[in-house]
């Protein structure tokens, strides 16, 4: 069974996305802020060896270590099958997703 | 096993033309009688859904090339018989269609969102976004060397609504990957949306 991370999107509702083959999350930019997290999956890959992730776009910024918090939300979430984890919990529950595509999931460049 | 989402679908007519009557068997036009020919506007009664109106285009001199083309109308399923009532201007009597999926928008009376196979997983929601009207949304599904999307069609997306319509979605779709054993519905769309197709690119 998934589990999932749940955002905030506004004051009552949220939505998830699935973290169960996450292992890596990270702020895009190497930057000590931003509002880009990147979400990186271990998937089986048919050929090659593509990197899929998922950029979950935040309403404002957040730290480094607010990222590294969110991947030990990840590990946690991912020793109870069928889990759900709050990025609140982290972020606080005002820190909303972009109102604009807030998840965008592609295939990327290995995290450095 | 596998579960999936169920997504009921608006249940509007295609915008393209049914017939004509001489090859398409879902229409009856026993008890429809030729006078002129033309391209009455006319109600469609009968059937599970309302609002559609067949515009009945007759040619030839003959009743034979009659075809329908339906505004949208809603909640309609496959299996439904209208009758369009003639105009007597230009032909008495009545025209009956069975409706059938291909006749509906979606193909279908509701679209099928099923979980991948070994080594996919859906992943999230794609809120609606101003570039598509608010009217498309997708499910993020990832599977080995690619990612898949699940466009869900939609009527009456808007800014001020997007974010509702996607929780809608999101909400089956954590539900569903949750529990194996069991379909579920996509419920509590805001008023005024309706999902017009399901498609798997």
């Amino acid at each position: 069974m998934a589990n999932f991370m749940e955002f905030n999107v506004d004051a009552t509702d949220s939505l998830h996305l699935n973290v169960e083959n996450v292992y890596r999350v990270g702020l895009k930019a190497n930057d000590p802020t931003d509002a880009n997290v990147m979400f990186y999956y271990n998937v089986a890959s048919a050929s090659g060896t593509n990197v899929w992730a998922c950029e979950v776009t935040l309403a404002s910024a957040i730290s480094q270590k607010q990222a590294n918090d969110l991947e030990a939300l990840v590990r946690r979430v991912n020793k109870q099958p069928g889990g759900i984890v709050k990025a609140a919990d982290v972020l606080g529950v005002s820190l909303f997703l972009a109102t604009a595509a807030p998840f965008a999931v592609a295939n990327t460049a290995q995290p450095s | 096993m596998q579960n999936g989402i169920i997504v009921p679908l608006s249940g509007a007519f295609i915008a393209g033309a049914i017939g004509p009557a001489a090859t398409d068997t879902q229409l009856d036009i026993s008890a429809m009688t030729f006078v002129l020919n033309g391209t009455p506007s006319l109600p469609a009664t009968g059937g599970s859904g309302t609002g559609a109106v067949a515009t009945v285009t007759i040619s030839g001199g003959a009743k034979t090339a009659t075809t329908l083309t339906f505004s949208a109308g809603t909640g309609y399923k496959v299996g439904d018989v209208l009758t369009i009532a003639g105009n007597t201007t230009n032909f008495t009597g009545s025209i009956v269609l069975t409706v059938t999926e291909e006749d509906l928008l979606g193909d279908e009376t509701e679209g099928y969102i099923n979980a991948p196979g070994a080594g996919g997983f859906w992943n999230c929601v794609l809120p609606p976004e101003t570039g598509d009207s608010f009217n498309i949304l997708y499910i993020s599904q990832i599977e080995s060397d690619h990612e898949r999307l699940w466009k869900i069609t939609i009527t009456g997306g808007s800014s001020g609504n997007h974010n509702d319509v996607a929780v809608c979605f999101n909400r089956a779709m954590v539900q569903a990957a949750q529990r194996p054993m069991q379909d579920i519905t996509v419920s509590g769309l805001p008023a005024g949306v309706a999902v017009s197709s399901v498609v798997l690119s």
